[in-house]
């Protein structure tokens, strides 16, 4: 099959649409009972939908904006785009502007709304490191004297982060950068080595804190404390289990109903398990792995390395996102606050997810018309785009 | 591509395949655990009340059912305007509204307004509210208020046997009876409305909410005969308000079985109604109080002296000419008499004679006697709250005490005591267990308990238990205490009994109150059926011959026929038709049953028919070969013959119908 820039568009459009319309059925769906139910909300069943169309119409025209601007701006104005982001996750710590909720202060109050810069230094990061890659050039080595610099902004990024706490979004970080810089060629034993620290690191965080040991051992065996630290995992599976084949129908579930917590952010793709069900939840990750998919087809024909790894590196937050998001609602990783891109409540979260999409539209358009792979066969990793400055890899 | 960005790509792709394993195994296959976890968490079970057992007699009638009525429910949280609906279920179900608008006003999720109502009433208020409620608006579906099937207790007898079958609290929980005693079978298991409830515990009752019935009770069939028991009733509140008696208490027992066919007790109660009468009258006296037995007891000194061959049938006693100095007291007969015969001291009741029979016993063998007799122990019948009685204890057995318990003073006895050693001493010597359980059916029909006769031990031989049927049966003869007991073609046999009272406070002997008494059974030679009847307090005539004997006389008459005995007797016309006012009062035509005993065929006491609907009456009657005869409609008003009455076979029986 022959695909080329213009279906990649296509897909990744409608891939985006679907992603995000589904999302505020969903939202919708998991919340209008609570909603109706709040006072405080003003007993408006669709309280939480209208704001998640709100953010979703705000998201889009971010993206159509970004789609229109060379991103080549993002490279140029990067120190801007760290400082900024460094001076908000800052402001995080400070009284009378933060917003804390659930004990973490995650949050910067921005009169109707509020603002999670941690959803932007994800971005953020990925830029900086493609940035950082692309500054390389010719020369790269992946060696030590270009993964420090690297290493220590993204030590100093994910630090503040932790420290909020946003144990969730820290990891993605983490991960997608380390990915990223994988797959742009640096050392695998340095960056195996920066695993086994950071393993360690984590190791060390869970069994200093109780707390943590507690819920690890609840996500182990949830069961066992279902109505304390397994809880949530417990009535995320028990969801799960109520959506069967094809699930109970949109509005149909019942753990929404005061059972699950989190259900319209952190655990919407239980909600989704259990209304739509084995059906839903197949389906839901296609789209995601289609989305990475044609990320990483669009940074093939990118224009240059930073819309390169730009792209692939957006592509890999997201989906490695989604899945992590997934696998803590199947009991398949401990609990950790993350949302599901696209699909879960919350305004940051959605309209930078967005933006996004928009970034990797421009990507596209600035790139090659068609990605041609060189002749030689034998060595099927040694494709190239055929695009100025493109670097060997 | 880059090799190392397809090794990404194929660890995301790889990481979606596990989700979607992970996701088939939870979803489709199923893990053991969760879903009934969610299922038990969804559903919240409001418990109703269960189901309860009936309780029927011997024929099938019955007792105590359970009727189906519903029980009103209000959500107070889901009531669109909750004073309106405080009014008008104040109206309706009067209750003040204060305090339902103070109810209906809290944010609670659920909560009965009033249980088992008429489904129709109960019904029409839920619909008068939802109309209220809803007015100008589309659908209110169940509006916050709605009804559930319940169960309640009935008792179609009234009073009948009231104080044998007992009640229930409102709960469902057997206080007293049978209800009582055997809570655990009638009982059934809780029955529950199955709700669903969301995180926050607010029910959610769907329309048409499940009830879950695990199992309904058991049934209970009694010994007791419905109709055996009215006579019993019936004769014995005759016999206390022609006496002006503070109570009384009749007991109608198999002999050879120990099944109880009536028990009855005065003043009674109506279970329907248990706020009308005072608590003692719920008491069942036969088996809670005792009674010195006085004369009564005499039949068992006899038998006792018997039994240890102290005495022979052909024996005399000195009875002192009626004063007789013993033990540092001085004992009195009613009448002088000199030398009498064994028969003769039975028959004419003589204290002193029954003094020098106990003494001719050894002390220990006649105290062995009584406690063999069942005296000072509990009889062991299905009810709770029985008493031993008051036997002194075999080191107070003192002289004195052995001539004053000789004919029934110092000792005190349940009158189901006395019943049950009165069946052994003329059922051949074999100590029954009373009994008045015939069997437990559990819902689908299977037995799980059967009341069999069980012989707790052996009391006298038969033949000492011969001897004393015939002097029993002296006691009825012409010039013996209880002519009165005697009936027209059987011979039957029994003893008097007039105790003087022990006055509560004191612990003597009342100067005026007394108890009147007469046990007695019939056939003499084969007893069916041994009758006691009891009167508490009589006024004027005080002896058991004149108060009591007479109810037995009724009772076993009325008993004989209905179970169809055949008359041991010839009964000749004229003394049968001299007998038809006296038995006959409801136009019963004896004139068949007196033609001898070859023709004689079984007659039916009449039911009490008044209040049943046609459809029950047919049902009733059409057990028995009667012609009916059915004038009018609605619920049955009056019959022919009375309640009570008997019916032959053959004759027409005719009740009229009306509106009520």
């Amino acid at each position: 099959m022959n695909i080329g820039k213009r279906h990649e568009n296509l897909i990744l459009t409608l891939c985006t649409m679907i992603l995000a319309g589904l999302g505020a059925v969903m939202v919708w769906s998991a919340t209008s009972v609570m909603a109706e139910a709040s006072a405080g909300l003003g007993n408006d069943a669709a309280y939480f939908f209208k704001r998640q169309v709100l953010f979703l119409v705000l998201g889009a025209s971010l993206a159509l904006f970004l789609s229109r601007v060379d991103y080549d701006i993002i490279r140029r104005h990067i120190a801007a785009l760290m400082g900024g982001t460094l001076v908000l996750l800052v402001l995080v710590f400070v009284p009378g502007i933060r917003h804390t909720a659930n004990g973490a202060s995650r949050w910067i109050d921005m009169w109707l709304f509020t603002f999670q810069p941690s959803e932007l230094a994800k971005f953020s990061l990925i830029a900086y490191a493609a940035y950082a890659i692309d500054r390389k050039g010719e020369n790269f080595g992946g060696g030590g004297r270009e993964f420090l610099p690297i290493l220590a902004v993204l030590v100093l990024y994910v630090a503040l982060i932790l420290k909020e706490p946003d144990f969730g979004t820290a990891v993605i970080i983490t991960t997608s950068v380390v990915a990223l810089l994988f797959i742009a060629g640096f050392s695998w034993r340095l960056l195996a080595g920066c695993g086994v620290v950071g393993i360690m690191g984590l190791v060390l965080a869970i069994v200093s804190k109780p707390y943590r040991m507690a819920r690890l051992s609840a996500f182990l065996d949830p069961f066992s404390q279902a109505q304390a630290a397994g809880y949530q995992v417990v009535q995320s599976l028990i969801a799960f289990s109520n959506g069967g084949l094809i699930g109970t129908g949109i509005g149909a579930g019942k753990q929404k109903l005061f059972y699950l917590p989190a259900m319209h952010t952190d655990y919407i793709f239980s909600v989704i398990g259990e209304e739509l069900g084995f059906a839903g939840v197949v389906a839901v990750g296609a789209v995601f792995m289609t989305l990475v998919w044609v990320g990483f087809r669009i940074a093939r024909r990118a224009r240059d390395p930073f819309g390169k790894y730009l792209a692939m590196g957006v592509a890999t937050m997201i989906g490695m996102q989604a899945l992590m998001n997934m696998m803590v609602g199947l009991q398949m990783l401990p609990p950790k606050g993350m949302v599901l891109p696209f699909l879960s409540y919350g305004g940051t979260s959605l309209i930078l997810h967005l933006g996004a999409i928009g970034i990797l539209t421009n990507i596209s358009m600035k790139g090659a018309e068609v990605f041609v792979a060189e002749p030689d066969n034998s060595r099927r990793g040694n494709r190239r785009a055929r695009v100025p400055g493109d670097c060997a890899c | 591509m880059n090799p190392r960005a397809r090794i990404i790509l194929g660890i995301l792709a790889g990481v979606y395949c596990l989700i979607v394993f992970r996701a088939f195994h939870i979803q489709v296959l199923g893990v053991e655990g969760i879903r009934e976890r969610g299922e038990k968490q969804y559903s919240v079970k409001i418990p109703l009340l269960p189901k309860r057992g009936e309780i029927l007699d011997r024929t099938g009638t019955e007792f105590a059912v359970s009727l189906s009525t519903k029980s009103i429910y209000v959500q107070p949280s889901k009531l669109s305007s909750p004073d309106i609906a405080a009014d008008l279920i104040s109206r309706r179900i009067s209750r003040p509204a204060a305090g339902l608008r103070k109810a209906f006003a809290s944010n609670r999720n659920f909560l009965w307004v009033k249980r088992q109502m008429p489904s129709s009433t109960a019904d029409e208020i839920v619909r008068e509210v939802r109309e209220a409620l809803s007015r100008g608006k589309d659908d209110v579906g169940t509006a916050g208020i709605g009804t559930v099937e319940e169960p309640k207790r009935f008792y179609p007898n009234r009073e009948l046997a009231s104080s044998v079958i007992g009640f229930t609290d409102v709960d469902s929980n057997g206080i007293e009876g049978i209800e009582l005693s055997l809570d655990k079978y009638l009982r059934g298991e809780n029955a529950f409305l199955v709700c669903e409830r969301d995180a926050r515990g607010r029910i959610i009752v769907p329309a048409d909410a499940p009830i879950k019935v695990n199992s309904a009770g058991h049934s209970v069939s009694l010994t007791i005969d419905r109709n055996i028991q009215h006579v019993a009733q019936t004769e014995l509140v005759k016999a206390v308000k022609k006496h002006k008696a503070r109570g009384g208490m009749a007991l109608v027992m198999q002999p050879k079985t120990g099944e109880i066919l009536a028990m009855a007790n005065l003043p009674t109660f109506n279970p329907n109604s248990l706020s009308t009468g005072p608590p003692s009258a719920r008491k069942n006296r036969i088996i809670t109080d005792v009674i010195e037995p006085g004369s009564t007891f005499k039949v068992f000194t006899l038998a006792s002296a018997l039994e240890l061959g102290a005495i022979d049938v052909r024996d005399r006693v000195f009875c002192e000419q009626g004063k007789f100095r013993h033990a540092g007291r001085t004992i009195h007969d009613t009448h002088k008499y000199g030398w009498l015969t064994i028969p003769e001291v039975i028959k004419f009741s003589s204290n002193i004679g029954m003094i020098k029979v106990s003494e001719k016993m050894d002390p220990g063998g006649f105290y062995d006697m009584i406690r063999a007799f069942g005296f000072g122990s509990k009889m062991g019948v299905e009810l709770v709250g029985e008493s031993r009685g008051l036997v002194p204890s075999r080191d107070k057995f003192s002289k004195i005490r052995r001539a004053t318990v000789s004919f029934g003073q110092g000792i005190a006895v349940t009158p189901l005591q006395l019943a049950s050693a009165m069946a052994s001493v003329v059922n051949g010597g074999k100590m029954m267990k009373p009994y008045l359980v015939k069997q437990v059916t559990d819902p689908e029909g299977k037995v799980v308990y059967r009341g069999e006769p069980k012989e707790l031990r052996r009391t006298i031989s038969p033949k000492t238990s011969k001897q004393v049927r015939e002097i029993l049966g002296k006691v009825v003869q012409e010039d013996g205490t209880a002519t009165q007991a005697r009936i027209k073609g059987f011979l039957v046999g029994g003893k008097t009994g007039t105790a003087q009272k022990v006055e509560v406070g004191t612990g003597r002997y009342s100067p005026d109150k007394r108890i009147a008494s007469f046990i007695g059974f019939l056939p003499l030679h084969d007893p069916e059926f041994l009758i006691l009847v009891v009167v508490d307090e009589p006024k004027g005539e005080v002896y058991g011959g004149v108060v009591a004997a007479p109810a037995f006389n009724q009772i076993a008459v009325k008993t004989a026929y209905y179970m169809g005995l055949t008359p041991t007797e010839p009964v000749e016309r004229e003394v049968a038709r001299a007998t038809r006012g006296e038995i006959g009062a409801g136009g019963v035509r004896m004139t068949r049953v007196a033609t001898g005993p070859a023709e004689a065929e079984s007659a039916l006491v009449m039911p009490d028919m008044r209040g049943l609907s046609m459809g029950r009456v047919v049902d009733l009657m059409g057990r028995h070969s009667v012609r009916l005869e059915l004038v009018g409609t609605g619920l049955a008003r009056t019959q022919s013959p009375r309640p009570g009455g008997i019916l032959v076979p053959g004759t027409a029986c005719t009740v009229t119908f009306g509106a009520e």
